[in-house]
């Protein structure tokens, strides 16, 4: 019993940040059709930022957070507008300025800090026991609850709201789009923005764990590939999923097996849906 | 006819005049090439002890009169990166000598390049038994390499067991453990030899795991420790960042203590990195550390914090050490010549910061007494590392971490 709950929780926990960070480099695949790897950049960006307010400069722990996840995702629109839009036709060449802007993050990060971690304290310190037995500390409980929180709005403005449905419009039909009066080169600016704000948020929340690091874009990467690709490219709902398979599944495998063996599981079920759905759990089918 | 003789006379003085100072000023040079992850703290290490070293040397006048040059080279923690790091080293710098290192995946992949090359390798960061098992197999191929920085993986899992008996258990009367080493090579190879050798010395192994190194949360691990009744966990970490697992230690409160091998621990910084949450954890330093080791350990330690504001790692202890034995040597056979060097290093019984130097008949540094002893440190404060054991070397009592009972 638990095991059980442990794994209830702790999985939730592991997906939520999967979620929180996979959800905004779906969203920008998903509008503009750009395979954005510096995403995560923007992860490790938000991470420095908020430790550099309110660790370096002191301020206000809240409004640390908001500072970076604004400056976050005013970047993430400066790297669409200049680097993203002019090779927006040739996906090859996004990836390749994309990758290269994490690197370029990382250079900077790295001349500017150095190559030591730097600290952010727990935004709250304390320890927890949920339901009674499933021990937990304030940090983590903290990062459930505002990746809940977020992607639960963010699904609400999506589907709900008039701006939610210009980026589905453009998502859909871009050229239709423009007939009803949708600016998508605003879209696509406005929804980077929420995507870096998101991964900032990630980034901000994880940095009291692992620390500020010049190298913490990279893993995630690859987590977040594995999400965005299992779920099905740009759907919102079957990166949600995907999170919660690839998050739980690591757990239960540390419960049952070895730490170690979580990635090998998740690439192992990966590359079954592949086979058996080419296009993910959740993505559209090609139309021949 | 005279004046072109004596023309020619003063032009051909003034040659030898020229070529003569040229030669006094040329400079004589000893190349020494550093190879290492230069953007992490080891590599960091591993080029702080040697400039600290060489600027000391060159100071007091070279080795032979040759003054000391170093050549750096980044091998990013990585194979493949690691042997073009040394290529660059052999054919672009042209070095006599290497140093430095720190992964053994990254040591085992330079190996043979380094042989075939004929240089001198003073090695100091790789811990793993199987470099030596080259100059077992193929003495004359493989002479060129000597353990110089720390003993091997072996040893200083032969070590974690001394300590866990003498103190966890002889002192303190704890006698269940859990492992949790990473998923590296030789933290796993040191896992499987301490699993036996810790039940040998009473111990019970109530939880073992292997973790990735890139693992932030250890919820699922510390649930099971929590459960096994384990008292004591000793982890095995290099590759891994060390701060997630000492946070969430010290964050769920873990009852129990923690100790073992984390290279991230053994840096003044790793109080800084983990906000104080590694207060009462307890990490073993292979090579070196703030204890009178010998006469020379704590002014290089002092020294080092001085220079670098940072506690020296064990491989800044290793190439500090490395490129002093290399003068010794040097003066001991009077001689720069690679075999003449090696010839004379295995008969030499160096006493270094970290450590009498001393080799065994394959190139592996001697465990032990009658060679080197790493030093148990316990955190417990802002740049205070105290050292807790050997009980010889002992700086101040063990406390326990608030949490446990």
């Amino acid at each position: 019993m638990l095991t059980l709950l442990e794994i209830l929780v702790y999985g939730a926990v592991q997906s939520a940040v999967y979620a929180l960070l996979a959800i905004g480099f779906s969203l920008i695949f998903g509008v503009a059709g750009v395979v954005n790897l510096a995403h995560t950049g923007f992860y490790m960006v938000g991470a420095y930022l908020i430790y550099t307010f309110f660790s370096v400069l002191g301020l206000n722990l809240y409004f640390s957070l908001i500072l970076a996840v604004g400056l976050t995702g005013v970047l993430g629109m400066l790297v669409q507008q200049f680097c993203i839009k002019p090779l927006i036709k040739s996906e090859y060449s996004v990836m390749i300025i994309t990758v290269a802007l994490a690197m370029f993050f990382q250079e900077v990060l790295l001349s500017t800090y150095g190559p030591v971690d730097r600290n952010l304290t727990n935004f709250y310190d304390a320890t927890y026991k949920l339901f009674g037995l499933v021990t937990i500390d304030a940090q983590r409980l903290i990062t459930l609850i505002v990746a809940i929180i977020l992607i639960a709005f963010l699904w609400f403005f999506i589907k709900h709201t008039r701006f939610g449905r210009a980026i589905q419009a453009v998502a859909q039909d871009n050229e239709g789009a423009i007939f009803v009066g949708i600016s998508p080169n605003r879209v696509y600016l406005q929804v980077i923005f929420i995507s870096a704000a998101l991964a900032a948020i990630a980034g901000a929340l994880i940095a009291p764990t692992l620390g500020a690091r010049p190298h913490m874009w990279e893993h995630p990467l690859v987590r977040v590939f594995i999400c965005v690709v299992l779920g099905g490219l740009g759907s919102f709902e079957g990166t949600i999923l995907a999170a919660v398979i690839i998050g739980y599944t690591e757990v239960i495998v540390s419960f049952c097996l070895s730490s170690y063996l979580g990635e090998l599981v998740a690439f192992a079920i990966i590359l079954f849906v592949l086979t058996v759905r080419p296009t993910g759990l959740m993505g559209k089918r090609a139309v021949s | 006819m005279k004046s072109k003789t004596l023309v020619i006379g003063v032009m051909l003085l003034f040659g030898f005049l020229l070529i003569g100072a040229g030669a006094v000023y040329a400079e004589k040079v000893i190349k020494i090439g550093v190879s290492g992850p230069l953007q992490k703290e080891a590599g960091i290490g591993d080029k702080n002890g040697a400039e600290l070293a060489a600027k000391e040397i060159n100071e007091a006048g070279g080795i032979l009169g040759h003054k000391v040059e170093l050549y750096f080279a980044d091998d990013g923690a990585r194979a493949e990166i690691g042997i073009n790091a040394v290529k660059k080293l052999i054919f672009d710098d042209k070095v006599d000598v290497i140093t430095g290192g720190w992964l053994s995946g990254v040591g085992l992949a330079q190996a043979n390049h380094i042989f075939d090359a004929k240089k001198l390798w003073l090695n100091v960061g790789p811990a793993t038994p199987k470099l030596v098992n080259y100059v077992k197999q193929d003495y004359d191929r493989a002479k060129y390499f000597f353990r110089v920085g720390c003993v091997n993986s072996d040893m200083f899992a032969k070590d974690m067991v001394f300590f866990a008996r003498d103190f966890y258990k002889d002192k303190m009367g704890l006698t269940k453990l859990a492992l949790l080493p990473e998923s590296s090579v030789w933290a796993r190879e040191m896992a499987r030899y301490l699993q036996p050798h810790f039940a040998k010395a009473g111990f019970e192994i109530a939880y073992m795991d292997v973790f990735d190194p890139k693992q932030t949360d250890f919820s699922p691990q510390f649930s099971k420790i929590r459960r096994s009744g384990a008292q004591v966990l000793f982890t095995i970490q290099a590759a891994a960042p060390g701060v997630p697992l000492t946070k969430q230690w010290a964050d769920t409160k873990l009852p129990v203590h923690q100790a073992g091998y984390s290279l991230a621990s053994q840096v003044f910084n790793f109080w800084d990195k983990t906000g104080g949450k590694c207060y009462g954890e307890v990490t073993q330093l292979i090579n070196g550390g703030r204890a009178p080791i010998t006469d020379k350990t704590i002014p290089f330690y002092d020294k080092y914090v001085e220079t670098f504001d940072i506690s020296p790692t064990y491989t800044a202890f290793g190439t500090y050490d490395a490129l002093y034995l290399l003068k010794a040597a040097a003066e001991k056979c009077q001689s720069l010549d690679t075999d003449k060097l090696i010839k004379t290093i295995e008969g030499m019984a160096f006493p270094g910061t970290a450590g009498l130097i001393k080799f065994n008949k394959y190139h592996e540094n001697v465990y032990g007494p009658e060679g080197k002893q790493p030093v148990w440190v316990q955190w417990q404060g802002p740049k205070k590392m105290e050292v807790i054991y050997p009980f010889k070397w002992k700086t101040a009592d063990y406390i326990t971490p608030p949490w446990i009972k």
